[in-house]
């Protein structure tokens, strides 16, 4: 068995075309930023991330203390709220370390989601109350929007909520609630009323999850993980203060959340660590008495994938920077999560492929039984199929790759004669 | 200058950006067909607006700016169809010749418009070693050996040779000498090309330019600032094909609705659209990468392989969605397809331009295995 394959942080001596980006001080807060997650993420959550792993409740709650303490949770909220005031570029350099690093992934529901819509459309109790608990990390959220008959058509959603005068009652049903079992609170979409157009009516608005009349029930995703639920709501009062800003108004609040969460997903500092674990599973795998390293087909495999990598980032670049193209700032977004999303995939698949016949088994018995006969080390199995399995997901959630390529169409194809 | 003020056109750059859009929008598709693969007026007038000393110093006549400019009108041409040699000359032999540090009258004629110079044995196509050997000879060298493509024609005034050897050389001889045979031919999209072949042809010291490292180091620069001007013609071609792609699906109907009115089709076109976007985040990053970086191949050559592949896609694409019009001559969408292809060709393909970057992964590998086993 090869031996040295284990995963190792990006080093600062090696050049990479981000470097085109910074200047010394860029640098400078690159080291920090990299020096930082050296000590804050433990080596061995580091590992198990970097195996293809999500992580647990509690590994994110010890990082989200490490970065609570530096102020760095929530980078992009404006100062006043308790964002870092770091330019756009500080903010791609940040993320592109974070996922470089394996560091676990800051949980976009309070951060992305539902901060942004707080700080912008809230009153002052709801953002006094809310905020500084989601930069704490003492808060977690879930993101109630989908139905089971309401998901790219999410406008056609049907849960209610029924104005008691000093209370909603809330009865329905959402699905595909991401770690709605760890939830302390939940942003949800429900009807108010009725409208000429289906986006009227709608409200916007936030609950604790312990508040009486909430069920969840798991459901268990093809990569044998727990992390989607549906949530049951009968009789569930939410009190005043839970509506965020106007009633009937939720529906621009969701399109511009959506907004957000559709630019902060290109998992470019992931990606590239998934290269830099590619080349290494390459040194050791083999097809038949071929090294992989040797291997035409895996090795061009690669250079296609890395080429389509640095267009993405180059694409993030080009939309971060202001200036030049304002007609690309509207599809901008879209190109970027549907192009993210297949780099992803095919990262993924290209691993489970390099894994050969080792890709086919799962779990600790798996790993036990074929230790001593592959030529890989077992830091390798079981997570890449797990993220493959996972990563197809990549393509349906935040707005499915058709209903991208709608937007595109609309943008690019309708309106500019 | 950083990469994000590389993505900030300058004033100057903008002004140069509008002079081309306006000279290109002058030329009509009746005019591009009737000029035969090389218009005299049209080269003229590209030299009245400075293209083709985009890149050479102030005291030739030129701009004096760099490969970002040159970019935006290669970038023209592409979206224009135009046939001309621009890039060959103004670009590739351009950039050679300045690096090896010629006189201004060699530069002073090729930006004035009088001189044409075909690169031979080097930048194009991208990617390729010279097939030219250089020996001695007593009057100063002897070139052999035979390059398939060049970017040549009858406006050709001079040749630019990369030869290789125990001492390379680049040297310019006219475009009639003896020792060399051109046999012409046609590129897919109408430009001139040809065959050169060179039987111990003689080059006296005066026409040597320049030898050994400095030589390399003039192609090696020309080559860069190739791929950067040929990456901007794609992307112009490649908006072009959209723009009337664009046009014939709003305009054609079909089952009593037009044609953009399809989900199929309209993702069809939201794909190709993906596909420009990251061909010209590439083509960016590779004037860029050509201007500024020491060692630019490691990108060039991720860029060229971008764009090849966006290059087929949208093409094949654009066709599709005209139906059987696009297999027509008459149409311009056939033209810019065809010139798609030829673009690849010129930088090496997809497959040339991964083959490079699979064996520098490869190399990477084996050097982190190394450097892990060291330690
Ligand atoms: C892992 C994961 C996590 C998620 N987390 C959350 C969460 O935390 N909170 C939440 O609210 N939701 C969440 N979602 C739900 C997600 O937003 C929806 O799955 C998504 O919006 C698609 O809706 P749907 O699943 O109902 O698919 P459908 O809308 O039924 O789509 C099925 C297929 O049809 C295509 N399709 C649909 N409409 C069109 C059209 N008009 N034209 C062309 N094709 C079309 C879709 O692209 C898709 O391929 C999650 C989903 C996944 C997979």
């Amino acid at each position: 068995m090869v031996k040295n394959l284990e995963y190792r942080q990006p080093r600062d001596d090696v050049w990479d075309h981000i470097d085109l980006l910074l200047d010394d001080s860029l640098r400078a807060f690159r080291g920090e930023v990299r020096q930082f997650l050296r000590t804050a993420v433990p080596d061995e959550t580091r590992a198990r991330l970097d195996m293809g792993y999500s992580a647990t409740k509690s590994e994110v709650v010890a990082f989200l203390k490490k970065l609570s303490a530096k102020g760095w949770v929530a980078p992009a909220w404006p100062v006043e709220y308790g964002g870092t005031g770091w330019s756009q570029l500080q903010r791609f350099v940040y993320t592109i370390e974070l996922g470089n690093n394996a560091a676990p992934s800051v949980p976009p529901f309070g951060t992305a989601m539902v901060g942004p819509v707080l700080y912008t459309f809230g009153n002052q109790d709801q953002k006094d109350l809310y905020l500084p608990r989601i930069l704490s990390g003492e808060d977690f959220w879930c993101q109630g929007f989908s139905e089971p008959g309401s998901g790219s058509d999410l406008a056609s959603l049907k849960t209610r909520a029924e104005d008691k005068g000093d209370h909603y009652l809330l009865n329905g049903q959402k699905i595909w609630t991401s770690k709605a079992h760890y939830a302390d609170r939940i942003f949800l979409l429900a009807r108010t009323g009725e409208g000429a157009r289906k986006q009227e009516g709608i409200s916007f608005f936030v609950l604790d999850m312990d508040t009486p009349g909430i069920e969840i029930k798991p459901i268990i995703s093809i990569d044998m993980s727990h992390s989607l639920n549906e949530v049951f709501f009968t009789d569930v009062k939410i009190p005043k203060t839970g509506l965020v800003g106007e009633a009937g108004k939720g529906w621009s609040y969701a399109k511009f959340l959506l907004g957000n969460e559709r630019t902060g997903i290109t998992n470019i500092g992931r990606c590239r660590r998934q290269v830099a674990r590619l080349k290494r599973i390459a040194r050791a795998s083999h097809v038949g008495d071929t090294p992989l390293c040797a291997d035409q087909a895996f090795l061009r495999d690669l250079a296609r994938i890395e080429a389509d990598l640095t267009a993405l980032e180059i694409t993030e670049i080009r939309l971060l920077s202001t200036g030049r193209d304002s007609a690309f700032a509207n599809v901008g977004p879209s190109v970027l999560k549907l192009k993210s999303a297949e780099i992803q995939q095919a990262l993924a698949e290209l691993m489970v492929s390099a894994l050969g016949p080792f890709a086919a088994g799962r779990g600790p018995q798996f790993v036990e039984a074929v230790e001593d006969v592959s030529d890989l080390p077992q830091v390798f199995f079981d997570g890449a199929l797990a993220e493959y399995l996972f990563g197809r997901a990549t393509s349906i959630y935040g707005g499915t790759n058709e209903i991208q390529r709608e937007i595109l169409a609309k943008a690019t194809l309708d309106t500019l004669q | 200058m950083s990469f994000l003020d590389h993505l900030m056109p300058s004033d100057e750059a903008e002004m140069i950006r509008d002079s081309a859009t306006r000279f290109t929008g002058a030329v009509s598709e009746s005019a591009l067909r009737q000029s035969d693969g090389f218009a005299a007026e049209r080269w003229a007038g590209m030299a009245d607006l400075g293209w083709h000393g985009v890149l050479a110093d102030d005291a030739a006549g030129g701009l004096g700016l760099g490969a970002a400019e040159a970019a935006i009108l290669a970038y023209a041409a592409g979206h224009a169809r135009l046939p001309e040699p621009f890039v060959a000359s103004s670009v590739t032999a351009l950039t050679a010749l300045r690096t090896a540090g010629v006189g201004i009258d060699v530069l002073a004629g090729l930006v004035a418009g009088s001189r044409i110079f075909a690169p031979v044995g080097f930048g194009l196509p991208v990617g390729l070693a010279t097939p030219l050997s250089v020996a001695p000879d007593k009057e100063g060298a002897s070139l052999s050996g035979t390059v398939p493509l060049c970017e040549v024609g009858p406006h050709t005034t001079d040749f630019l040779i990369f030869a290789d050897g125990p001492e390379p050389m680049l040297a310019r001889l006219p475009s009639v000498a003896d020792g060399i045979s051109i046999a012409p031919y046609r590129g897919i999209d109408g430009r001139h090309l040809g065959k050169v072949h060179l039987d111990d042809c003689t080059v006296g010291d005066e026409a040597i330019l320049a030898r050994g490292a400095a030589a390399r180091n003039a192609v090696a620069k020309a080559e860069a600032f190739t791929v950067a001007a040929l990456c901007a013609d794609a992307v112009g071609t490649i908006d072009k094909a959209l723009v009337l792609t664009r046009t014939y699906l709003n305009e054609r109907q079909q089952f009593g609705r037009p044609l953009a009115s399809f989900q199929a089709l309209r993702h069809r076109f939201a794909d190709i659209g993906v596909e420009a976007e990251l061909a010209r985040s590439m083509a960016e990053m590779a004037s860029f990468a050509a201007q500024t970086l020491a060692d630019p191949a490691p990108l060039l050559d991720r860029a060229r392989a971008r764009i090849c592949r966006a290059a087929q896609t949208v093409g094949q694409a654009t066709i599709q969605l005209h139906g059987g019009m696009g297999m027509t001559d008459e149409m311009a969408i056939g033209h810019y397809f065809r010139r798609l292809i030829c673009l690849q060709a010129l930088l090496g393909q997809e497959a040339g331009s991964l083959r490079l970057r699979s064996a520098a992964l490869a190399a990477e590998i084996d050097a982190e295995a190394s450097l892990e086993a060291a330690q």
